[in-house]
């Protein structure tokens, strides 16, 4: 008997239907995963299998009994536990201390010595090795998510539901959830697993089902799928199309980067001496797990964030922040004629609340195209606009409604046709395509083909290394902050690039998820 | 297509306060009902309270003018409040602005001894230039030491009010203050400035009323901000950094810059306040108890006008009218003027927790016009 069932479940959110008659089964000691693209319906479905909305209609069943959930709470106490995206810790408390918030033992007072106890008890018997006495917010976030777990098997939950655990998460650190994912099974707990990343699913996973725009798409069982198959079911036609792309003329290094060093937020060294050349006419990609230097590359490069040594030149000028002499800044940068893509359009690339025609001058406003003495010209602005929305094929093709109103893919075309529309001398494109759906992604991928062809410098950035593969003319591998290698496409392969990703030889006897293997001990 | 598309609805403030009033008129509803309650408790007759409020207000010719002038101070430091608001920033400090353009235009007013027509003018500039500058402190401490401007700009409240304190009052040993007209107080013989606002509505008209230019004055600062917000490059750059400050910096809107600016502006309307009140109203004479908390009121006065021109305008004569009214109301219905604190107290309560009267729309007890229903029913 499945230990969870949803049963033609249905939600909506007014007039949308998150969830149409959606159902899932899901048995001690395997691993569901649950597999679509943004705003599928997954988050929608869990949400109710966790008691923080409720089914319009259908019902959830455990152990074949219906059931109905007030709030998280109830479904806490009965044994479904929900491991966030975001962890629900208090960092200032210990491990101990966060694991039994809530059920504390007590002995009168709090008996801390009991809680240290419990959850070496527990993270011994799951294999999740952890200081209780550490203090959570010193540790890395692949140990605060194990923190989350056991604070789930704490309370007694026999489902864990796991919200895109890997997106926060290194490779390594991934790896050794999956191990951890296999331990709980194996201990006859269900696990179900969302995620939209297919390499994940396939090595992790024993059933998968796949949703797409709140419908049940395809229910899988791993051993007998393909990434290609479960990937024109969550998309609904077959992907990865490729890009017409003629062979690239490059030209003359348009951007010359030296021994360059940037600090994070955190003031760790984040980028550690990168010498690049990027050419006119060609696309240069930076492939790499997310969060290994390249958000902090980019921004020294577009003068939003100082460099702490090198150099980094376009044509002549300095484009480093803070570098003695000229005192650049974002908008110098931008004149010299650097367009960007950021990488979170909502919040770095847009204004949402204003209009399509005032984001797509957000930066140029000060042009003498736009305004004089300070005077917006709003007929110049909106003929501007009627210009380049059918361009661009912005949809609905207007000018005048927020650019919060607009899908993901047509906010991205408003970033796009904006910063392309300066002819620059140097594009850089950070994970234009994220959360896109393939027509726009193909849309975005045609655009910055095009404007090699027109003799731009191209630099894309992408942690989707199909992405990468597809568009790039020399792909550079970046690995905590170091460039690992660089390579014509014709002589590169997923393989090896890969590898360089998750920092190359040393490590390759780690890259091969092995699920047999006992849990890595974290040092 | 032409003005009526131009107009469009991000840009449009009359569509604004259409769109935007309904919270706040619920809010002042909901705040006269339990203010009703209140006089209810203490054993009088609400009915008549209000009455005799809205009698003191608008009941007749000399009573409306009476509101529109207490309504001039609020209106141009309500849009001092606004203007920050949309830029992202929470002026809490209209207060201490106001009191420094007051005291710089009460300096010009004593010192340069000029005519009128030149004098009023410089005292204009004396005032927004005081009131923006003392913004203008929390403005750079804000861009580029990070100091957060709710605490500085209330911090310089203090300041100022100790600051104007000390100019116009005796000391302790009975020396008089360095701003000398505290000596020409109760003395009509000294005119205590060089120049006054004059009186724009004739006498015959509404007999003895005192409706000084600061009217036109603040009407005209109303058409500033808006054209200030709405139509210039500075403006675009204000409420793009007010409303996505990330973004802006992206796409090379220098942000530290445009914060600063925003409240410097800013404190100049609230400094305006100062000045026009000080050269408007008898006896003009910078007092200790120059602004009766205008500052802090003008805060209600944005918030309930949702930043709009507008709804700035149509906010402070509703508190022109409480304030104006309630004297009347204390005298002849004997319910305490505090009475009218408490239904101001109700209005800001009620205005913060809109999301009371989102729920009620959402629950089809209020209507509200389309954009708002849809947020009210996510």
């Amino acid at each position: 008997m499945p230990s969870i069932q949803a049963v033609d479940i249905v939600k909506r959110f007014g007039s949308f239907t998150a969830n149409d008659k959606v159902s899932l089964q899901a048995f001690a000691g395997e691993i569901l995963a649950v597999v679509g693209e943004n705003g599928a319906g997954k988050s929608t479905l869990m949400n109710m299998l966790s008691g923080l909305l409720h089914p319009d209609d259908g019902e959830i069943r455990m152990q074949g009994t219906p059931v109905k959930f007030g709030s998280p709470r109830d479904a806490i106490e009965r044994g479904i536990g929900m491991v966030h995206q975001h962890f629900m810790l208090i960092p200032v408390l210990t491990v101990a201390e966060n694991v039994v918030l809530g059920h504390e033992p007590s002995n009168g007072f709090f008996d801390r010595r009991e809680a240290e106890r419990r959850v070496d008890e527990l993270s011994a018997r799951y294999g999740l090795k952890l200081q209780p006495r550490a203090r959570v917010e010193n540790l890395p976030v692949g140990l605060q998510q194990r923190v989350e777990i056991l604070k789930v098997l704490y309370w007694g939950s026999e489902i864990l539901i796991f919200d895109e655990p890997t997106a926060v998460l290194t490779p390594q650190e991934t790896r050794e959830l999956f191990v951890v994912l296999r331990e709980l099974a194996t201990h006859r707990r269900t696990i179900i697993f969302i995620t939209h990343k297919l390499k994940e699913v396939m090595a992790v996973s024993d059933k998968i089902i796949v949703l797409r725009t709140g419908k049940v798409v395809g229910e899988l069982i791993t051993s007998e799928t393909s990434p290609r198959e479960i990937a024109s079911l969550m998309v609904g036609r077959d992907v990865l199309p490729t890009v017409h792309k003629p062979p690239p003329r490059i030209g003359e290094p348009i951007v010359v980067i030296r021994d360059l060093h940037v600090q994070s937020d955190l003031g760790v060294e984040a980028v550690k001496g990168i010498d690049l050349e990027i050419h006119g006419g060609e696309i240069l990609g930076i492939a790499g797990v997310e969060g290994n230097g390249q958000t902090e590359l980019v921004e020294a490069l577009t003068g939003l964030r100082p460099a702490t040594s090198g150099s980094a030149t376009l044509k002549a000028l300095d484009l480093l922040a803070g570098n003695s002499t000229v005192k650049t800044s974002a908008a110098k940068v931008r004149e010299a004629g650097v367009a960007y893509v950021p990488e979170d359009r909502r919040e770095r690339g847009l204004v949402l609340p204003y209009t399509v025609a005032n984001n797509l001058i957000l930066g140029l406003e000060d042009s003498p195209k736009f305004s004089r003495g300070g005077i917006l010209n709003f007929s110049k602005v909106r003929s501007w606009a009627r210009g380049l929305v059918p361009r661009y094929d912005i949809r609905p093709p207007r000018t005048d409604i927020p650019a919060g109103n607009l899908s993901g893919g047509n906010q991205q075309k408003v970033v796009l046709a904006r910063e392309f529309s300066e002819d620059p001398l140097l594009l850089i494109a950070a994970q234009p395509t994220r959360g896109l759906d393939i027509g726009a992604a193909q849309f975005v991928h045609e655009r910055l083909v095009e404007k090699r062809d027109s003799g731009t410098a191209v630099l894309l950035v992408s942690a989707e290394l199909d992405e990468i593969l597809a568009l790039s003319d020399r792909i550079a591998v970046i690995y905590e902050g170091e460039i690992m290698g660089i390579f014509d496409a014709g002589e590169s392969n997923e393989e090896q690039i890969g590898l360089l990703m998750t920092g190359g030889e040393e490590r390759a006897a780690e890259q091969s998820i092995d699920l047999e293997a006992p849990a890595l001990v974290q040092g | 297509m032409g003005l009526a598309e131009e107009t469009s609805l991000e840009r449009n403030f009359v569509w604004q306060w259409a769109s935007g009033a309904a919270v706040p008129i619920v809010s002042v509803i909901l705040a006269v009902l339990v203010g009703a309650a209140v006089v209810l408790a203490v054993g009088e007759n609400p009915l008549n309270a209000y009455w005799q409020l809205l009698r003191g207000s608008f009941g007749s010719w000399y009573y409306f003018t009476e509101t529109v002038i207490a309504a001039i101070p609020l209106m141009l430091a309500g849009f001092a409040v606004a203007f920050a608001f949309r830029g992202g920033l929470f002026n809490i400090g209209a207060e201490g602005q106001l009191l420094a353009g007051a005291v710089a235009s009460a300096y010009v007013g004593y010192k340069f001894h000029v005519p009128g027509i030149v004098l009023v003018p410089i005292a204009v500039l004396a005032g927004c230039l005081a009131g923006a500058l003392w913004a203008g402190i929390g403005g750079v401490l804000k861009a580029w030491r990070g100091a957060h401007e709710v605490i500085t700009t209330m911090m310089l409240n203090y300041t100022a009010i100790l600051v104007t304190s000390y100019l116009v009052e005796p000391g302790p040993t009975g020396h008089p203050g360095p701003m000398e007209q505290t000596i020409q107080i109760g003395n009509p013989e000294t005119p205590p400035m060089n120049a006054t606002l004059p009186i724009i509505v004739p006498n015959s008209i509404v007999l003895n009323n005192r409706v000084h230019a600061g009217l036109l004055i603040a009407l005209g600062a109303g058409v500033l901000v808006w054209f200030l917000l709405w139509r210039t490059t500075l403006g675009y750059k204000v409420r793009a950094v007010g409303l996505n400050p990330r973004a802006a910096a992206y796409a090379g809107i220098n942000v530290k810059w445009t914060v600063a600016v925003t409240l410097f502006i800013s404190g100049a309307f609230a400094g305006l306040a100062g000045m026009v009140n000080l050269y408007g109203l008898a006896p003009y004479q910078l007092t200790n108890s120059f602004s009766s908390g205008y500052g802090f009121n003008a805060i209600a006065v944005a918030l309930l006008g949702r930043n709009s021109v507008v709804g700035v305008i149509a906010a402070a004569i509703l508190f022109g009218s409480l304030q104006q009214g309630g004297t009347i109301m204390q005298a002849n219905a004997g319910t305490s003027l505090h009475l009218v604190e408490v239904v101001q107290g109700l209005i800001i309560f009620f205005v913060g927790a809109d999301a009371v009267v989102r729920y009620l729309a959402a629950r089809g007890m209020v209507k509200l016009p389309g954009p708002q229903r849809q947020k009210a029913a996510a």
